[in-house]
């Protein structure tokens, strides 16, 4: 009973906060910080705004594949060596 | 953790501000210019009045520090100025809007049969507001990125979403006499009301109430 009042809290946190079970983790902001840049200076070399670069940072936003791609190619390495999966297939 | 409970008391702060000022400012246009004509039209349209103050009030602000980057820098839930002048175009865009509907929402509710205003001139005005609107949202979609594009998108679904859950749910009530609907202003207040909430609700989802 507990486990199904705690499941039904958790997606009500997640319709509200917009941070869902498939939510990322990420390390954009260390390889930012890494290459001396700020949010609004990453935010140019990728075309998009400073806001989204922080709405990412800050595990609000998930980027959709083309600009992970952008990411990974700026940052000279893999998408899944900025954004962390967790989830093990279950066998 | 310190940084971000500074950035939630800035917000908190501004918030505070902008609902003192709002509140300030909608009494008075009741209590004084709008209130005796609105008191004879009936409460749906004072509401109706009320949001359309609202919104008007936060087109002009917005339009102002969008002008005085320095001034919306610190009155403005933005991180600096940096990000007023890189957002320049779709923050105007957005004040013009909103301050359009607001000018149309107080025209539509003096426009009550035997109101100051003429009906037509009313529904002229708030069906320009909606037209611009429109109008700025399609020209502006290109210039949004992803971010923007989903919050557009997410704060549509909220507003409908809710606009269409409390129609229903009142609708049902009154069905079986459990309560009144509307009438016509009050009708469009709730709708332009829960619509604010619902943007608020998809800006708040995406972090962007609180500036880091």
């Amino acid at each position: 009973m507990t486990r199904v009042l705690d499941r039904r809290i958790d997606s009500s946190k997640e319709l509200f906060t917009g941070k869902g079970a498939l939510q990322l983790e990420n390390r954009l902001k260390e390889l930012r910080e890494a290459a001396g840049w700020s949010q609004g200076e990453l935010a140019r070399r990728l075309g998009v705004s400073r806001q989204t670069i922080n709405a990412v940072e800050t595990d609000k936003y998930d980027p959709s594949l083309p600009l992970a791609l952008r990411m990974a190619k700026l940052f000279d390495c893999a998408v899944p060596e900025i954004f962390i999966d967790r989830w093990e297939p279950e066998i | 953790m310190d940084a971000s409970r500074n950035n939630f008391g800035i917000m908190l702060v501004r918030m505070l501000i902008g609902g003192v000022v709002g509140f300030a400012a909608m009494k008075f246009g009741l209590e004084s210019g709008l209130g005796p004509m609105l008191r004879e039209a009936g409460p749906g349209s004072a509401a109706l009045a009320g949001f359309g103050l609202i919104y008007g009030l936060m087109g002009l602000f917005v339009g102002i520090g969008v002008a005085v980057p320095a001034l919306g820098a610190k009155m403005l839930n933005v991180s600096g100025r940096e990000d007023i002048e890189d957002q320049r175009a779709q923050m105007m865009g957005g004040a013009l809007s909103c301050f359009a509907l607001g000018i149309g929402m107080v025209l539509l509710a003096l426009a009550t049969p035997g109101g100051v205003v003429p009906g037509a001139v009313g529904v002229a005005a708030f069906g320009f507001a909606l037209f611009l609107t429109a109008m700025i949202t399609l020209l502006q979609w290109r210039g949004y990125d992803e971010l923007w594009r989903n919050m557009s998108m997410e704060s549509a679904a909220w507003g409908g979403t809710l606009i269409a859950m409390t129609l229903l749910f009142w609708g049902a009530l009154a069905l079986i006499g459990r309560a009144v609907l509307p009438d016509p202003a009050g009708l469009v207040a709730l709708v332009m009301g829960l619509q604010l909430l619902g943007t608020f609700i998809a800006v708040g989802r995406r972090g962007l109430l609180i500036q880091s």
